[in-house]
């Protein structure tokens, strides 16, 4: 080679270098170790997910892609049709997990969680509902309980009530009746102030907090029997205990001067801001028929003159009591709810999130989160881990419950869940139709089952 | 040749290697060859460097105004587009339910388009998103939200007339109450339709704006291949300079025309990247800014009309006649920002330029030098008696010749 080669082969190869960087570009490594989770978690709720997670990732190394709408249902349907699920979502009800579990769409989860270990921290109850039976009828676990609710709670705001005292020590009662109730109620609205808050919107699935009060209002008038029936699709609609429920809930809903803003507002309030009238100055209603989760919201709302920025402070600005039984037969019973989390990707790092997700210390951190409003059915995350004696109440009460109801329209088939939600929304706009609904929504159960 | 070929300097020294030890304190002398060499390989390797240097920052701004034209600019406009029809498609349903024309038409042709415009521009969208990523997972959601959000219009549709039929039997207006749950679905600041559009539209624009004032997109950066073109001129010019001393040359072609391209090649490089510099400081200056401008007092205006109508029943006769959005206002302010892009992007001959002028100026570069170093080539190395001088002839130098 003459020098003068020599001195060409290094630059044309340097050139070569150069065209081809410049024209290729340099690519980064995709990121492995993600996964995506679709939940109905949004505000504070999210945040408290987050937070839950956030250790998970520092420890696994694995990235948590989270995305929160109220319409996870819907655009998990979207999802499953352009068969690109997320790797976890949040089921919207049990029916639903039955229903992907039997269609395969769902994966068996066994694997990735400890089965011996979860019997010792999960009551039975709890752990009948992750499972459901796969194709060929084999019950497996599809699920788990990321958070739970307890839904018989009647909220109110302490210090609305500094000048009641004695309907005060009739409603914290531990003997409080149905009748004590509604008389109470009659007071206050004889009094001017309507006694209750309502808000029914919730974007896709508005109409729930009705059929929370219908589920509430026929555990505790007819009784674990029939509610059992009833979810089971084989107490008709139109049945006397069914009707008596409906009628219940209509004498509030639907009366005149018990509920704030009356019909049109329970319609077109959001649920979350449903409560916010309890805390203005004078209240707008004093009561609010809402699961335990709504603290989180409580948290925001505005105490005092509209605008404020000062919040309803738990335990100080609300508290509950239990929904009571209207009869003998409803006593001693809770209505419940979850949010169950399923897996529609097999991927070692789903699993081992899923897994991670029903440790204690995984629960704990959303738990102590003092705006969280979550609650955690392990029983081995300690009382003490609660930020506020409401929240180690409501965990006192659902860890402790004995016999306790799964929300009724979660646990319903989904078509007939859906119809119940509509049907609440068109018998609170005519009242009168009420006969029409209950027999459409016997069709759409002989339909469902 | 300019200059008579052939004539050595008669004090020429031997080929590398001949020249005797220097005298003590005395500063070595260096062969005519070696020297040759040196300058051959300066000149070159500043050459080569002003190749890299031009081809990396033509590559480099090239690329930003084809990233902002082909992927930012159009994925900021899919998302805003999708967000201000979703918004008229919106308000086009609040007017036909509360104008009472839904009783016939439903939500009514505009309300359709706008479904449609937004399908498609979501769509677009979608196909610039990389598989798996956050955007891509975002639209996913984005896109179940707009179909619980037309059924959710739907099912406002049938109970409208179910209200119709029920009469004074209805205390609620179901239909309009479901309309109101579907602009909470759109709506809601939190997980909301429009908000999760918001999310992907704002980081584009960042992008787009980040990407409009990259540093490729720097005035000055062509200083930094002034760096090794001035070099080069330098090597050139002092090459010239010692062919002039030592071979008694008043001028080298091929060195003329090495200076020649190299001159050109700086000349071109800083024009074209001058001009596109300029295409991208209009786009992010006045054509960006405008079409933002545009699409946010349009959304901005279809949201409070939506609003109002929303809120207040009454309203709806008096207002039903908006125009909603004005879309020829919107395509000229993206056509103006996509005719700066496409400037900035075409860089004309540049790319093949920069590789031709370059090689060029080392083809000159070797075709100045090679003669002067064949005349050495013969002379091996070490013997340093003979010194060829080229078809001219030859002179013979005494052993430990070569000094001047």
């Amino acid at each position: 080679m003459t020098s003068t080669k020599r001195i060409f082969a290094p630059a044309l190869l340097a050139l070569m270098l150069v065209a081809a960087c410049a024209v290729g570009g340099c690519g980064s490594p995709a990121a492995v170790g993600t996964v995506t989770v679709l939940g109905t978690w949004t505000g504070a709720e999210q945040s408290g997910f987050l937070a839950m997670v956030s250790g998970f990732e520092r420890k696994s190394g694995i990235r948590v892609d989270y995305t929160g709408t109220r319409d996870a249902n819907a655009v998990l349907t979207s999802d499953l049709k352009d068969g690109n699920p997320p790797d976890l979502a949040v089921l919207a009800t049990p029916g639903e997990l039955d229903q992907d579990a039997a269609d395969s769409t769902l994966v068996p989860i066994d694997a990735a969680l400890k089965s011996a270990g979860l019997a010792g921290e999960y009551g039975p109850g709890w752990l009948k509902l992750m499972k459901a039976p796969d194709p060929h009828g084999h019950l497996h676990y599809f699920a788990i309980i990321v958070k739970a609710a307890l839904k018989s709670v009647i909220w109110y705001d302490p210090q609305q009530w500094k000048d009641r005292p004695g309907d005060l020590k009739l409603l914290t009662s531990p003997h409080l009746t149905w009748g004590q109730l509604t008389g109470l109620t009659a007071r206050l609205a004889a009094g001017g102030t309507s006694p209750w808050c309502m808000g029914f919107e919730d974007s896709s699935s508005s109409g729930w907090p009705g059929t929370d009060w219908i589920e509430d209002i026929l555990l505790h008038q007819s009784g674990p029997k029939y509610y059992d029936q009833w979810v089971a699709g084989t107490l008709p609609w139109t049945s006397e205990q069914v009707v008596r429920a409906w009628q219940a809930f209509g004498a509030i809903a639907n009366t005149p001067g018990q509920v704030d803003g009356g019909t049109r507002a329970e319609l077109l309030t959001n649920y979350g801001t449903a409560g916010q009238p309890m805390f203005a100055s004078p209240p707008g209603c004093y009561l609010d028929h809402e699961g335990s989760f709504i603290t989180s919201f409580y948290n925001l709302d505005a105490l005092g003159s509209p605008g404020s920025t000062t919040h309803p402070q738990t335990g100080t600005d609300f508290s509950f009591v239990p929904f009571p039984a209207l009869t003998a037969a409803g006593q001693g019973t809770e209505e419940v709810a979850g949010d169950l989390l399923g897996m529609f990707h097999d991927t070692p790092a789903a699993r081992e999130l899923i897994a991670y997700l029903t440790t204690p210390q995984a629960q704990e951190a959303w738990i102590s989160r003092p705006d969280s409003g979550a609650i955690s059915v392990n029983q081995q995350v300690p009382l003490s881990d609660y930020p506020d004696h409401v929240s180690r109440d409501l965990a006192e009460d659902l860890t402790g419950a004995t016999d306790v109801r799964f929300d009724a329209s979660d646990s319903m088939p989904q078509m007939m869940g859906n119809a119940f939600l509509g049907a609440v929304l068109e018998y609170l706009d005519a009242p009168s139709q009420l006969n029409i609904i209950l027999r459409g929504l016997d069709q759409v159960r002989k339909a469902a089952y | 040749m300019i200059a008579a070929r052939g004539k050595a300097h008669s004090g020429g020294t031997a080929p590398g290697g001949s020249a005797p030890a220097a005298a003590p304190g005395r500063r070595r002398q260096l062969s005519t060859p070696t020297r040759l060499r040196r300058l051959l390989a300066a000149v070159l390797t500043a050459t080569v460097l002003s190749w890299i240097a031009a081809t990396i920052l033509q590559q480099g701004l090239q690329a930003v105004a084809r990233s902002a034209h082909t992927a930012l600019s159009p994925a900021y406009q899919d998302a805003v587009q999708a967000r201000a029809a979703l918004s008229d498609a919106d308000l086009a349903a609040w007017q036909a339910f509360r104008s009472g024309a839904s009783q016939l038409t439903g939500p009514g042709l505009q309300y359709q388009n706008d479904i449609t415009n937004a399908g498609e521009a979501l769509e677009r969208l979608a196909a610039l998103q990389a598989p798996g990523s956050a955007g891509s997972s975002l639209l996913q959601t984005i896109s179940g939200q707009l179909v619980s959000y037309q059924s959710q219009v739907e099912q406002a549709d049938a109970e409208y007339r179910r209200d119709i039929a029920l009469g004074a039997a209805s205390q609620g207006d179901l239909g309009l109450v479901y309309l109101t749950y579907a602009s909470s679905t759109l709506r809601a600041p939190q997980g909301g339709l429009l908000a999760g559009i918001d999310e992907l539209a704002g980081p584009s624009q960042q992008a787009l704006s980040g990407q409009l004032a990259s540093p490729w997109a720097n005035r000055a950066l062509p200083l930094v291949f002034a760096v090794p073109a001035l070099l080069a001129l330098a090597g050139l010019a002092a090459a010239s300079m010692f062919l002039r001393r030592r071979f008694k040359r008043a001028i080298s072609l091929p060195l003329l025309l090495a200076a020649a391209a190299t001159c050109g090649l700086a000349g071109w490089l800083v024009i074209a990247t001058w001009h596109a510099d300029s295409a991208l400081a209009a786009a992010s200056g006045t054509a960006l800014p405008d079409l933002a401008g545009q699409w946010q007092s349009q959304t901005k205006a279809v949201d409070a009309e939506a609003a109002t109508l929303q809120a207040n029943p009454a309203s709806g006769g008096s207002v039903a006649s908006s125009g909603g959005l004005n879309p020829s206002a919107t395509q000229r302010a993206s056509g103006a920002l996509d005719a700066d892009l496409a400037s900035a992007e075409n860089a004309g001959g540049l790319p093949a330029g920069i590789p031709l002028l370059a090689a060029a100026t080392v083809i000159f570069c070797y075709a100045g030098f090679r003669p002067r170093l064949n005349e050495y080539r013969a002379i091996p190395e070490g013997a340093g008696v003979r010194l060829r001088m080229g078809r001219a002839g030859g002179v013979i130098l005494p052993t430990g010749g070569g000094q001047r």
